[in-house]
């Protein structure tokens, strides 16, 4: 299988090596569409890349998987008279990636770096709307808790000098989907970064969709569309359920 | 066997889920309360977003306690008198309930008050009615006869009413509160209100107990029909695929439930109950008490 794989990215890199003159960098997806249904047990995205040989060894590679952006609340717990609860104490959200996964070639040491923060490399990096007003330390301190709290759903993928490139020229990045995933659409992205002086040399995107479909999809819309009737549905459904069992076992 | 939940957005075991509703689902039977105060925290301990377990619940409830209605029914084990008063103060009770919980949503307290409701009510119930059925056991092996029920202040209010099946001829208001109560309580706390029904029902109304289960089981399949469409329309958080599953477990357990039922005693269906009841209470004590793992959590919103 990983032979073919790497047949079919040499003939890839053979097609494309013209447009790499000017381009670089270029990659290609496993598979943009990406349906949940009743028996989703989370998906794999593969992204295949090829980079330009002359200039890799100057160069890092970054490939970063950013899911939809969402709303979100981050609540706390307290303790109140000795026990623990959620109190109404809660920091608002408005703005965040609901999956992040970042692979890279190379250890990053400056991840500060204003372009770095540009492109939302790293999670230190990530655009996340909501904790401006709290002091530096308090943005960090949450930063990190969010971090926590995606690595333990799995929405937070790090790969960070995990990239195995080929022969300067060839590189694949997986990452792994949770079942969980959010529905929408994600945007994969590939920058190609000067390592001497941090500057952007090139970078290339594309988009994943993450749709629900089957039954489950069915379900879920019409739960949002007709609620009433979906709501009114069910609890037939539930009493003819319990009719039924009565009846059969009135007869065992 | 895994399924992917369609409202709730995640997947879960099959076989767990059934064998959840089978466990559950016996209980029910067995005691006349819906399960849901059972059912719905270990939901949330599968990951399910507790609005979707509540909603779901209370559409696994009404499947349950319709299987467990039929059975009682069918041995004539139901006051129809009673329970349409009951359901009269519990109709009215679970609406203001809705709006209650609407306030209480406005102030953000809600989640401190269900917690603090949830523990004050399951020891309170429980341990009344330990302590009654532990009584009544060692007056029966001692031999004493006990009346067939106390006359308590409550009996001597107005609109009296005879209640045949019930053998009993007391006003209706104090069932008509009594509903009115438990149906604020299956609004606020996502529950059918049966564990709070069948002790207050033995105590405070004086029925026995064989008749008090199917009754309070008329109750439970009003009120939750009403949860169900209430919060499909409202919230869409009724999780269809969620509560097929727990049904399958839950109507075969409800039947087999009913059916021990007539082989105990009723001090000793009180009894199992009670401690039921208090197990549950210490559980959700035990997890408030906890440090727990991580004080943040994430919630997204669409």
């Amino acid at each position: 299988m990983i032979f073919f794989k790497i047949i079919f990215l040499l003939v890839f890199y053979l097609l494309i090596s013209n447009h790499l003159i000017a381009q670089t960098i270029l990659g290609d997806i496993s598979n943009r569409d990406i349906n949940i249904t009743a028996s989703f047990k989370g998906a794999k995205i593969i992204i295949y890349g090829v980079v330009d040989p002359e200039i890799y060894n100057d160069t890092n590679i970054y490939v970063s998987v950013v899911g939809p952006k969402t709303k979100a609340k981050l609540w706390k717990k307290v303790n109140r008279y000795g026990l623990w609860i959620s109190d109404n104490q809660y920091i608002n959200i408005n703005y965040i990636p609901s999956y992040y996964a970042i692979s890279s070639n190379n250890e990053t040491h400056n991840m500060s770096s204003s372009l770095f923060k540009y492109i939302e490399i790293g999670w230190s990096n990530l655009n996340i709307l909501g904790l401006e007003n709290k002091k530096n330390s308090e943005q960090y301190y949450y930063k990190k808790k969010l971090e926590e709290i995606y690595r333990e759903k799995q929405l937070y993928v790090s790969k960070l000098n995990q990239l195995n490139v080929i022969e300067n020229t060839l590189f694949r990045a997986e990452f792994n989907l949770p079942v969980i995933t959010p529905i929408g659409n994600y945007e994969v992205n590939m920058y190609l970064v000067n390592k001497n002086n941090n500057k952007l040399i090139s970078s290339w995107h594309d988009n994943i969709f993450v749709s629900k479909e089957g039954i489950s999809a069915e379900l879920y819309k019409y739960s949002k569309n007709n609620s009433l009737l979906y709501g009114i549905f069910a609890a037939f459904g539930a009493i003819l359920f319990g009719f039924l069992a009565s009846e059969i076992f009135r007869r065992i | 066997m895994d399924f992917y939940l369609p409202i709730a957005e995640l997947s879960v075991n099959i076989l767990v889920l059934i064998i959840l509703g089978l466990v559950v689902g016996f209980l029910s039977g067995m005691f006349g309360v819906g399960g849901g105060f059972l059912m719905t925290p270990l939901l949330m301990l599968l990951g399910i977003p507790p609005a979707v377990a509540v909603a779901s619940e209370a559409n696994h409830i009404l499947a349950a306690s319709v299987s467990g209605f039929l059975a009682h029914f069918r041995r004539k084990n139901i006051d129809f008198l009673m329970g349409f008063v009951l359901l009269a103060g519990g109709i009215l009770g679970s609406i203001l309930g809705v709006f209650l919980l609407k306030y209480l949503l406005s102030t953000g307290h809600e989640k401190f008050f269900i917690s603090f409701a949830y523990i004050f009510i399951l020891i309170f119930v429980g341990g009344s009615m330990l302590r009654e059925s532990l009584t009544s056991i060692s007056n029966l092996n001692n031999g004493k006869h006990k009346k067939l029920h106390e006359h308590i202040w409550l009996h001597g209010l107005p609109f009296k009413v005879k209640f045949r099946k019930s053998h009993l001829y007391i006003s209706i208001l104090p069932p008509i509160v009594l509903g009115f109560f438990v149906g604020i309580l299956s609004s606020l706390m996502g529950i059918g209100g049966g564990f709070v029904l069948v002790p207050a029902m033995i105590y405070i109304l004086g029925m026995p107990t064989q008749i008090v289960i199917g009754t309070s089981l008329l109750q439970i399949v009003f009120v939750t029909f009403i949860a169900t469409v209430m919060h499909s329309y409202i919230n869409q958080t009724v999780d269809v695929i969620l509560s097929s599953l727990l049904i399958v477990g839950a109507v075969f357990g409800a039947q087999i439930g009913s059916r021990v039922m007539g082989r105990l005693r009723a001090e000793q269906i009180r009894f199992l109950l009670s401690i039921l009841i208090i197990i549950v209470a210490l559980v959700l004590v035990l997890e408030l008490l906890i440090i727990p793992e991580n004080i943040y959590s994430l919630e997204f919103i669409k």
